[in-house]
């Protein structure tokens, strides 16, 4: 194999990082400018070379797709982000306040035991910790979308809303004894959250620009 | 609408365009030659920015052309991507231009930040702005550009940024 037929493999190697779509559109153009930069008797890509298409390829897959004059995308998005933020500190919180949460039931009952205590932890502790790590990563995925120009989430997002305002209400109306009050405090600010992310999404009108030569991109 | 302000390397990509169509190895020479070497684009960098910036409306294809046997795309402006130019440029003037009166090189902030208004270099500021090592040039006025007195005859230059 020669120096440019190596150093070609590897260029298209690290190219794969990229969405399809990207590729499709640009990965020959890449590929030529890559090739005509590359120094004689080059058979790798220098490190820059892969820190520069690593970075690119995360960022092309990762950032939002559509216009930036799409306010309404960008505020969801936003918005998003402060529920991933509010369902990362409950986790957090939950998991630092577990000593706390033993200490006060060792206290009320002389006889707590370590099987009481891992009882506890599986009927109390643990689904909500899940369900605070399956939400965080519900909102991620629900940012990375309605930046991409997805249609899914609206209809996700109101039925994530839904549900949670339905454990909100039971647990005002019904179960208020036991819900605490800082619990009914973050599930009113996420319930709000969520609102607010459902009036974007469906002010939000997106449309994903696709150019031909010679054609000006459709604008928003 | 007021935008977000765009980074160094996207605005010199769409300063590139702004004179005439290019393909990527133009824009990444042009972007080269314009900052002075201080901005290297990589293809990556490059090919992520021009589909951003065609995702926003401001970048398009013009044409292609079959060069060695492989198809190369030219990039071009569309009028969007002009405006958005001209104004980034306009906000990048009116800043330095506030900057410069700040450091006591400007002649005043209302005629620094006007249209039509002057940036005049006395000697006592000229000899200040070769001491900041800044460079001056002649410019025009348009759009919040600044004309700018002295220029190669006295020996300085003023940045062409604000100028």
């Amino acid at each position: 194999m020669t120096d440019t037929e190596a150093l070609e493999r590897a260029y298209r190697r690290w190219l794969r990082y990229y969405p399809k779509a990207f590729r499709a559109e640009y990965e020959a153009e890449v590929l030529g400018l890559l090739m005509d930069g590359a120094r004689a008797g080059q058979r790798r890509p220098a490190p820059v070379e892969y820190l520069d298409l690593v970075r690119s390829a995360a960022c092309v897959r990762l950032c939002p797709r559509v216009a930036r004059s799409e306010r309404s995308v960008f505020a969801a998005i936003k918005a998003m982000w402060v529920g991933t933020a509010l369902e990362f500190v409950t986790v957090i919180t939950l998991v630092a306040t577990m000593g706390t949460v033993r200490a006060n039931d060792a206290s009320q009952d002389p006889g707590f035991s370590a099987d009481q205590w891992h009882a506890t932890v599986a009927a109390r502790i643990d689904p909500n910790v899940i369900g605070g790590l399956v939400a965080i990563g519900f909102w991620l995925c629900l940012a990375w979308s309605i930046g991409r120009g997805h249609r899914w989430p609206k209809v996700a997002l109101p039925v994530f809303f839904a549900l949670n305002l339905y454990g909100l209400l039971d647990g005002v109306l019904h179960d208020a004894a036991a819900t605490s009050r800082p619990d009914l405090a973050v599930a009113f600010v996420l319930c709000l959250v969520e609102l607010v992310g459902v009036v974007l999404v469906f002010r939000a009108k997106v449309a994903t620009s696709t150019s031909r030569v010679g054609d000006y991109p459709s604008l928003p | 609408m007021t935008h977000r302000a765009i980074k160094e390397p996207t605005f010199l990509i769409l300063t590139v365009l702004a004179a005439d169509s290019r393909h990527g190895y133009g824009i990444i020479k042009d972007v080269g030659r314009l900052s002075s070497g201080r901005v290297r684009l990589r293809p990556g960098t490059l090919y992520r920015a021009l589909d951003r910036l065609r995702a926003d409306g401001l970048v398009w294809d013009d044409r292609e052309e079959i060069v060695r046997s492989r198809l190369r795309p030219y990039y071009g402006l569309t009028p969007k991507g002009e405006r958005r130019l001209a104004d980034e440029a306009a906000r990048f003037c009116s800043d330095a231009a506030v900057a410069l009166v700040r450091l006591g090189l400007g002649q005043g902030e209302s005629s620094a930040t006007e249209p039509g208004g002057k940036l005049c270099c006395q000697p006592g500021r000229r000899r200040r702005l070769a001491q900041l090592g800044v460079r001056c040039v002649s410019g025009s006025i348009r759009r919040g550009y600044l004309a700018v007195d002295g220029g190669a005859r006295d020996g300085f230059d003023l940045t062409a940024a604000c100028c």
